[in-house]
């Protein structure tokens, strides 16, 4: 008994008021540096070019991971007195404890770590988990921020890359492809469609003119599918590119005489 | 020919810009936060309230006069005996400006009495063989579905013709035309003005400065020294041309404008003993400072960024036009808030880029993302 006592006792480090006073400035310090880089990178992004933007975004996590490790290198050699023999000690201890009381929280921390050197999303990337569907606006510690067309944020944790397949619309890039689809009545002249739809695009403002515009078209039983594919200059704009690209191609099929079909979506994909 | 000054065009895409760091828009960034605490630093060598300011108009107009004459001889040496040539292997080229230079072939095709194409001609009415020139290509440029075959039907009957033709463009309608196939395929060796460096200023402004006779020392307000004073290597001693250089692009259009909005002289009026005599010292000196980097008001929004592009793609044009090719329709307040912060000059109902202004511009057009043109 008083072995056990003497080994636990060997565990720590005695803590004065020096030591702990030494703990709260070092995870004040800590906290500051985050809460900084948190604030600071975000709005210098900003002010950056859509393509310089996710290098900057990408900073925030992993300074936000560097940190963190700082913080326990600086805080366990104060509390514990660090040997090998203590260390394999605290590791099953802690192996134990965190295998019963926080499995999931610890699953989706190191899913998050993964995430960092993985990149299945990174800040301002457009991505679709499960069906929800956003820009990355935030990747905590356990879960990862999306806001939503709708203006909504949605918190998802990250070990769903374990299990779901993570859709990455821009992949770090400055640009995304959008595609505005064009349902044809079939029994017509249909030669002048992609020339047309392509001069639609390619006329847009929010064209990212350094990238290829595209149609494909493709028969369903019920009419002709085209899908117009673009790119924005700024991938904000794509519901904006979307609309303007549906709102003309529209009107400039309907003005050369094309007439589209009018059934339900459901029918129609 | 002054050795310091461009003696050739150059092919669109060996285009270098004068200080690379000055064209980055976080260079721009850096810039905007040294403004801000300019007035807290007041390292200058003369006080700003000392100095009025004033206007140049015979200098600046001799400048414009020395540089208009050397580019003319650009285009002299790159284009006139092809232009006359029978056999040329090619029958249309291109020749591509940055959208402060509007005038420029314009002037020249005047001057050599070449014949000229503008919107208002019909396109069977030109001559079926010598000479013609294009001045401005942007002018026959609309961004809308209905008439983009129209461009490239232009262009194909321009190079169908017997004789040949030289196409001006400016920087941002390239950039827009490149998309399609057809100015891709037309022509080959596209060519453009060269940047003109420290040197290149240096040289004009010294030109001009002779012609018109002025005994008076052009000098920097931020360092108190003479801008075209040279060291014994030859090279100038002060950086203040090199930083007008590059924060002009390596446009000499914009580096004059720049340069000619903040001349002022020494205020002699209501002066003590001492600073008479201090004025004395500075009164044979034309101060020169670099304009303050101009943004665009913060929570503007996208609307004037689209409203700047339009502009810079279509030229010059009425703002009922260009209200045509932005994504909201009814932009007039946009407008006039592009014309309070100087970036247009809206005349007659035309808007126009302000020179002085065009860096600016294309540092908050790239900040946001848009697509920017290689000049």
């Amino acid at each position: 008994m008083e072995d056990r006592v003497a080994r636990i006792s060997n565990l720590f480090n005695e803590i004065t008021g020096w030591v702990i006073a030494e703990i709260l400035i070092s995870i004040l310090l800590v906290w500051l540096f985050i809460k900084a880089t948190q604030i600071m990178l975000p709005r210098l992004a900003n002010h950056l070019p859509a393509r310089l933007r996710p290098l900057v975004l990408n900073a925030v996590p992993i300074l936000r991971v560097l940190a963190l490790l700082v913080l326990i290198a600086l805080i366990v050699p104060l509390i514990f007195n660090v040997t090998l023999q203590n260390f394999v000690f605290i590791a099953g201890a802690l192996s134990v404890a965190v295998g019963f009381a926080v499995k999931d929280l610890a699953r989706s921390v190191i899913a998050g770590f993964v995430a960092l050197f993985e990149k299945p999303y990174r800040l301002g990337d457009w991505i679709k988990i499960g069906e929800d569907y956003g820009e990355v606006v935030n990747i905590g510690m356990r879960a990862v921020q999306l806001r939503t067309p709708e203006d909504t944020v949605v918190t998802i944790g990250h070990d769903r890359i374990w299990s779901e397949n993570v859709s990455n619309a821009n992949d770090g890039l400055g640009t995304l492809m959008c595609v505005a689809k064009f349902y044809i009545a079939r029994d017509q002249a249909t030669g002048d469609v992609v020339p047309l739809l392509t001069s639609v695009a390619r006329t847009s403002p929010y064209l990212n003119l350094e990238e290829d515009v595209t149609v494909v078209m493709e028969n369903t039983p019920l009419c002709m599918l085209y899908q117009l594919k673009a790119y924005p200059f700024e991938p904000r704009n794509q519901f904006a590119f979307i609309t303007d690209m549906t709102e003309r191609g529209n009107a400039a099929l309907f003005e050369a005489g094309i007439e589209a079909v009018a059934a339900p979506e459901s029918l129609l994909s | 020919m002054d050795e310091t000054l461009p003696e050739e065009l150059i092919t669109l895409g060996s285009f270098e810009w004068p200080r690379g760091e000055t064209r980055q828009t976080l260079g721009h960034l850096i810039e905007k936060v040294k403004t801000g605490f300019s007035g807290v630093t007041g390292s200058n060598p003369i006080a700003e309230q000392d100095l009025n300011s004033v206007s140049q108009d015979a200098l600046q107009s001799c400048a414009s006069d020395m540089l208009g004459a050397h580019l003319g001889e650009l285009l002299e040496r790159s284009y006139l005996d092809w232009l006359t040539a029978s056999d040329a292997p090619a029958r249309c080229r291109a020749f591509i400006m940055p959208p402060t230079n509007q005038t420029l072939l314009h002037d020249w095709a005047t001057r050599h009495d070449f014949h000229i194409f503008a919107p208002k001609d019909n396109v069977d009415d030109l001559p079926p063989n010598g000479p013609v020139i294009l001045p401005n290509l942007e002018q026959f440029l609309t961004r809308d579905h209905r008439r983009v075959r129209d461009m490239s039907d232009l262009l194909d009957h321009l190079a169908s013709r017997g004789g040949n033709t030289l196409i001006g463009c400016n920087s941002w309608a390239w950039l827009y035309l490149k998309q399609f196939d057809t100015p891709h395929l037309l022509f080959e060796d596209v060519k453009t003005i060269p940047a003109f460096n420290a040197d290149g200023l240096a040289a004009i402004l010294q030109r001009a400065l002779t012609k018109e006779g002025t005994a008076k020392t052009l000098t920097s307000i931020e360092s108190g020294d003479a801008i075209l004073t040279r060291d014994s290597d030859g090279a100038l001693k002060d950086p203040f041309l090199q930083n007008l250089a590059g924060r002009s692009l390596g446009h000499p259009c914009v580096a004059l404008e720049m340069f000619f909005r903040r001349i002022a002289e020494i205020d002699t009026g209501d002066d003590d003993e001492e600073d008479a005599k201090k004025d004395g010292d500075h009164a044979d000196k034309i101060w020169a400072g670099l304009p303050k980097p101009r943004s665009l008001p913060s929570g503007s929004g996208q609307s004037p960024l689209f409203a700047l592009h339009a502009l810079l793609i279509h030229g010059p044009r009425p703002v009922s036009a260009l209200n045509a090719q932005l994504p909201c329709r009814h932009a007039n307040g946009t407008w006039a808030q592009l014309k309070r912060a100087g970036f247009i000059d809206i005349e007659n109902g035309t808007a126009r880029v302000t020179r002085h202004s065009y860096p600016d511009i294309r540092s908050e057009l790239g900040a946001a993302g848009f697509n920017l043109d290689k000049l």
